[in-house]
């Protein structure tokens, strides 16, 4: 992507939150974005992962141009081709783990037993298998967030965007998801992921930081846990 | 998918079942008027033609009119104004009648005068209405006997004073007692019983075995000191010549009475098809005035829906967020929120359908009570009606809120709190 603003307008107040942006992430990287709260680095990812639209600038994807998608298309991009993990985990409460993995298939009108088998399949993988019947209350945050890793990776994304998914974990919980990112990375996934801790940008490979909505450092990090 | 979306709305709405019910209870109203509107208006239509079964095309009822110009409508509210006010219009005799019969096409005809008495015997006592009929009235509208005789030409042109009972004033006033032969008093002059008629049940709206039938022409010297008449009935020969009967009927009534403008008329004829189309006319009013407001009711039920449902977008604002960032399309969401609503109105309009047939078969079964003949009837296509406006009510009052949720961008929807 190349040039990439945003402005947020509240009222009459203007927030120009990315101001150019420029970079390039090849297939199977594993990135974290750095900055401080409001550098704009959520924006960022947001944008990269479709959930909102830039104002300005080119964003190429899998080398084709994404400004003139429809919603219908975005949707299905977000459905197949790109896997989100939030800091909130944000699951549907009333659904068990294996339903709430379920949810994305629904979308890409998969057939139900092939429903069950992969939800059940991607649940295992992230280490779940116990737990596939439970409420997201009666599991801990950090099997919370891995039932949220596995609806991301069930329609087998090239992507997946984290935005500080150890956030609201504690250490012991943030590395065993920490693991499941850098395994998935060695399977060949790309990741990208917001950070704010170096801690847990140690995991990834290339570290990019940002501040007042443009990139002040991008490097590669050579001492990966 | 779409079963799956439509089972995650049925989920939905039973972890919420008392407010989608109350969001439901418009709609539960609206269609349970539909089908009682549907379904009473079929059984009051029975009803009528039931009450008017003896008349026959071949039926011609004259009554008097106060002479004004203006529509059919008009008249007859002026008339029955003007009688309730005790006007009296005094045109109509039994010579009317003799003439009338003359006409080729008239098969037969009777007069009446109509009043209410006390009619005594010993002690027992009845204020009823009595018919002053001619004697052709038992052959004409087939009044069965069950013991004694109707009263003859003979006894009508002799002002005899004899009456006929119906079933039910006998039983009060003679009980299992023989009737005929013994004497009743009305207005203090004895009147002898020749007769009791057969149950004959309601007719013309009148409970008739509560009825006494006097000589036409006694009941007038005798008891009403008058010598005009309420009616004539006539039936003719042929119904196909009713064009040309009505308007030998019309010349000989304005030539007895002198009149020589058609908008004087003091007198009108009324005919099976007029009947049918007055009766049509009520009951379509009264069809109008109800699907009025089970329109109403349904509006304002599809307006309930509609705020709750904008409710739910907004409470599950975060929930849309979610299912759009992984990949539910605008379609899709929609499609969720618009089953929802069809289905709270599905669910009110089998509730409603269900209502109003256990309304409109109470009001048959109580009314049969009442021994009238109220038959409960069920048009197919009053349940399928009510169906699709309940149906329809859930898409059209549901889709703008469905619409602003599947519009909603879903990062800023999913940090919504």
């Amino acid at each position: 992507m190349s040039g990439i603003h945003k402005t947020y307008h509240t009222g009459s107040v203007q927030a120009h939150v990315l101001r150019g942006i420029s970079v390039e992430i090849k297939k199977n990287e594993y990135v974290a974005i750095m900055g401080p709260s409001g550098s704009g680095k959520s924006t960022l990812m947001n944008i990269m992962g479709f959930l909102d639209v830039h104002d300005a600038g080119e964003y190429l994807f899998d080398n084709r141009p994404v400004e003139g998608y429809d919603e219908e298309e975005l949707a299905e991009i977000r459905n197949k081709r790109v896997g989100f993990v939030f800091q909130m985990f944000y699951l549907l409460p009333k659904m068990s783990a294996l339903d709430n993995v379920k949810l994305p298939m629904l979308y890409a009108n998969i057939p139900e037993k092939e429903q069950e088998e992969r939800a059940k399949q991607a649940l295992i993988s992230v280490g779940l298998e116990d737990r596939m019947h439970h409420k997201p209350n009666e599991l801990s945050g950090g099997q919370q967030q891995r039932v949220s890793i596995a609806r991301a990776l069930v329609n087998e994304p090239k992507v997946i965007f984290a935005d500080e998914p150890t956030g609201n974990l504690d250490t012991h919980s943030g590395n065993e998801v920490m693991e499941i990112f850098t395994r998935l990375n060695r399977e060949g996934k790309t990741i990208i992921m917001i950070t704010h801790e170096d801690e847990i940008a140690a995991y990834t490979k290339r570290k990019i930081i940002i501040r007042d909505g443009l990139i002040t450092s991008d490097e590669i990090n050579h001492s990966q846990k | 998918m779409y079963f799956h979306i439509l089972k995650m709305s049925l989920r939905a709405l039973q972890d919420n079942k008392t407010r989608s019910v109350l969001t439901a209870l418009g709609v539960i109203v609206g269609t349970a008027i539909v089908i009682i509107v549907l379904s009473v208006g079929a059984g009051v239509r029975g009803l009528i033609l039931h009450q008017l079964s003896s008349i026959t095309p071949e039926t011609l009822w004259i009554e008097v009119q106060i002479p004004l110009k203006g529509t059919r409508a008009e008249k007859d509210a002026a008339t029955g104004q003007a009688i309730s006010s005790g006007v009296q219009i005094k045109t109509l005799k039994i010579d009317d009648l003799d003439d009338l019969k003359k006409i080729p096409n008239i098969e037969d005809g009777y007069a009446v005068v109509i009043g209410q008495e006390k009619f005594t015997y010993h002690s027992e006592e009845k204020r009823a209405i009595y018919w002053g009929v001619s004697p052709q009235y038992q052959k004409m509208e087939n009044l069965k006997m069950s013991s004694g005789r109707f009263f003859s030409m003979k006894d009508d042109n002799s002002l005899s004073k004899m009456v006929v009972l119906g079933k039910d004033i006998k039983e009060t006033l003679f009980g299992n007692q023989e009737a005929v032969g013994k004497k009743i008093k009305i207005k203090g002059q004895s009147f002898t019983v020749i007769g009791v008629a057969e149950q004959v049940g309601t007719k013309y709206f009148m409970d008739m075995d509560e009825m006494v039938y006097i000589p036409v022409q006694t009941a007038q010297k005798k008891i009403l000191g008058q010598d005009h008449l309420q009616g004539i009935s006539l039936k003719m020969k042929n119904k196909d010549l009713l064009p040309t009967t009505k308007s030998q009927i019309e010349r000989s009534l304005r030539r007895n009475h002198h009149i020589d403008d058609p908008e004087k008329d003091d007198f009108v004829v009324r005919t099976l098809d007029e009947s049918m189309e007055i009766i049509d006319m009520v009951t379509d009013a009264i069809s109008i005035l109800l699907f009025a407001l089970a329109s109403i009711s349904l509006v304002v039920g599809g307006i309930g829906i509609m705020n709750v449902m904008y409710v739910a977008v907004t409470d599950r604002t975060q929930e849309i967020g979610l299912k759009k960032a992984i990949g539910a399309s605008p379609f899709a969401i929609r499609f969720q929120f618009l089953s929802e609503s069809v289905v709270i109105c599905t669910i009110g309009g089998i509730l409603g359908i269900g209502l109003g047939i256990s309304i409109s078969w109470l009001v048959s079964f109580i009314a049969g009570h009442l021994q009238y003949y109220w038959p409960f009837i069920l048009p197919t296509s009053s349940v399928l009606l009510a169906f699709w406006i309940s149906v329809g009510i859930g898409i059209v009052f549901g889709y703008a809120p469905a619409n602003k949720g599947s519009k909603l961008n879903p990062i800023e929807a999913l940090q919504k709190t």
